[in-house]
């Protein structure tokens, strides 16, 4: 279980004199299993916050427990990052090997297990993220997708029960998307891992069991997406939206059809289309 | 015609190991006043393409021509091409470097010799087409902004040279949706109001649909479809998901409608379409009314 309580981060600004304020006394609990996703508007705090999961940052006040280690006690450091994994935006500034199995060691490396229980956990973790013939490729002769499966691959690899994302997508096309899509899905379904999810597509969003929503430092709202996207008004004040789907769904529901204005992806609205069309 | 590409080839590393053939007989052409989107997944082609517009890079064979002139000809003054077209790369704020906003805008016509007393002009006017104030912003460092409004600062520093065309790689990614949806509609009203010549490459399948007029469609270095957004999802929705590309969500709904027996036309591109697609066809609007 991630704890975070009261959590606030003040950045200083070398251009003016004052400091900003990042994440401003911040409550939430994710427990293990949880899959949730994170929107926000640029500049609301949700990398600050990621970064805070695994002790990349520290907190200017208040505190935040790993399973119950507290990030500011510089003994947990190695414990917590090995629990709490990162993937970041751009796949070719995580890479660091000449070949997939060797990028996915080498976290490994950096924990002393023997060679042969590396070598099974990164086949495992290959076979996982369904990467396993390309173990001895070259990653720079992936895709954008591929690379990304590959950072994740390093990261179950530590058999790390948390995994924070920031906006892994980003630089993908819709297939390298999906692919890493469908890969956090398995991961937290088949192997119970917790999976906090960075993303500006609210497409994306509404897939994972519960959004958390940053507004300035703040949580605006946390609950279920068919919840959140509701609101709509609130959501584009914040800088957001909702996906067009949901979009579809509401204007139709105006439109005197009986169909949910919480429908958010598009076998939901199929099913309900079937019955008028 | 504005820009013409005939049999292009583009090799990278030629006789290195890594040889990598990244455009394969491009034959294209481009005319003033275009809005045209490109898409294609990654590592297609798309970004060596964009960059034999300007003459960042000339082919390995096969001509470019930037209004008639050749771009791969010696001495020709690719001065006044470059000015003519103004590519904006991903993450365009990461190539700021000015101290303030005013002289990060001011860069590029000063390096095309503008006068001093025509350069504010310049600034102001740019500044304006992506909707940020002068008086708010000028003085101030462009590292103090958000990044939606530093990527806005990277297209003014483009828009103050007066390109007659815009060529943009991704201008959305990263933003939020607020600042995304901003950014996009500036770029409409730039083309609307100026008529500029636009270029956008983006993986947004939804707002690609929404704008562009024509769209291209690049598959390991090829060219594979040329035509308008409506006819290619509406008709070759198979062939954008084989080369790793999608459908705007409303467009895939229709073809799901259609799989399922349903008599929809799935050239659907925005959410309006969609639903007045969906209330023409329903079966009997008295019962199925809630």
């Amino acid at each position: 279980m991630i704890e975070i309580e009261n959590l606030s981060h003040f950045y200083n600004n070398q251009n003016q004199r004052d400091e900003i304020i990042a994440l401003d006394k911040v409550n939430l609990e994710i427990k293990k299993g949880d899959f949730i996703s994170i929107i926000g508007a640029n500049g609301s705090g949700k990398s600050t916050l990621a970064r805070h999961l695994n002790c990349l940052l520290l907190p200017t006040s208040g505190d935040v427990w790993v399973n119950g280690m507290n990030t500011k006690d510089p003994d947990n450091v190695w414990k917590i990052r090995q629990e709490v994994g990162m993937v970041f935006q751009n796949p070719d500034n995580q890479i660091v090997a000449t070949t997939v199995e060797d990028d996915v060691a080498f976290g490994l490396e950096n924990i002393g297990l023997s060679r042969k229980v590396m070598q099974e956990r990164v086949d495992w973790a290959l076979r996982v993220v369904e990467m396993e013939e390309y173990k001895k490729c070259e990653p720079h002769l992936l895709s954008g997708g591929q690379k990304q499966k590959v950072a994740i691959a390093g990261v179950i690899a530590l058999r790390s029960s948390f995994m924070v994302l920031d906006e892994p997508t980003a630089m993908l096309d819709p297939r390298g998307r999906k692919e890493v899509l469908h890969m956090v899905k398995k991961l937290n379904r088949e192997e119970n891992i917790t999976i906090i999810y960075i993303t500006h597509l609210m497409e994306e969003a509404a897939e994972f069991d519960q959004v958390v929503v940053l507004d300035r430092g703040r949580i605006a709202l946390r609950g279920r997406p068919q919840d959140i996207f509701l609101q709509v008004d609130i959501l584009r004040n914040l800088g957001l939206d909702i996906p067009q789907i949901t979009e579809l769904a509401i204007k139709l529901n105006k439109n005197g059809l009986d169909i949910s204005p919480s429908t958010l992806k598009i076998e939901e609205i199929v099913k309900q289309l079937c019955l008028y069309i | 015609m504005f820009i013409h590409l005939d049999e292009v080839y583009y090799t990278y590393n030629i006789d290195m190991p890594f040889e990598t053939k990244a455009l394969k007989n491009i034959n294209l052409e481009i005319q003033k006043g275009e809005f045209i989107g490109l898409i294609g997944h990654t590592g297609c082609g798309k970004t060596t393409l964009i960059q034999h517009f300007n003459g960042l890079l000339t082919p390995t064979s096969g001509k470019v021509y930037v209004e008639g002139i050749d771009t791969s000809k010696k001495g020709i003054d690719l001065k006044s091409i470059r000015r003519k077209v103004g590519l904006v790369f991903q993450y365009p704020e990461n190539q700021l470097f000015e101290e303030t906003v005013y002289k990060e805008v001011a860069f590029g016509p000063k390096k095309f010799g503008l006068p001093e007393d025509k350069i504010e002009n310049r600034v102001r006017e740019a500044l304006k087409m992506v909707d940020l104030d002068y008086n708010l912003y000028a003085e101030r460092s462009p590292f103090s902004l958000s990044g939606g409004e530093m990527r806005r600062v990277a297209l003014a520093s483009i828009l103050s040279i007066r390109p007659e065309m815009l060529v943009l790689d991704e201008p959305t990614a990263n933003l939020d949706p607020q600042s995304r949806n901003k950014i996009l509609s500036e770029i409409k009203a730039i083309h609307n109001n100026f008529g500029i010549t636009i270029v956008l490459v983006s993986h947004n399948m939804e707002k690609i649909a929404e704008m562009v007029d024509r769209l291209l469609v690049m598959h390991k270095g090829e060219i594979i479809m040329d035509s308008s957004p409506r006819d290619i999802f509406a008709n070759h929705a198979n062939d954008l998901l084989q080369v790793g590309l999608g459908l705007p969500q409303v467009t895939q709904c229709m073809y799901e409608l259609k799989e399922r027996g349903k008599k929809v036309y799935t050239g659907v591109l925005t959410v309006d379409e969609a639903a007045k697609e969906i209330l023409s066809r329903m079966k009997s609007p008295t019962v199925s009314r809630k």
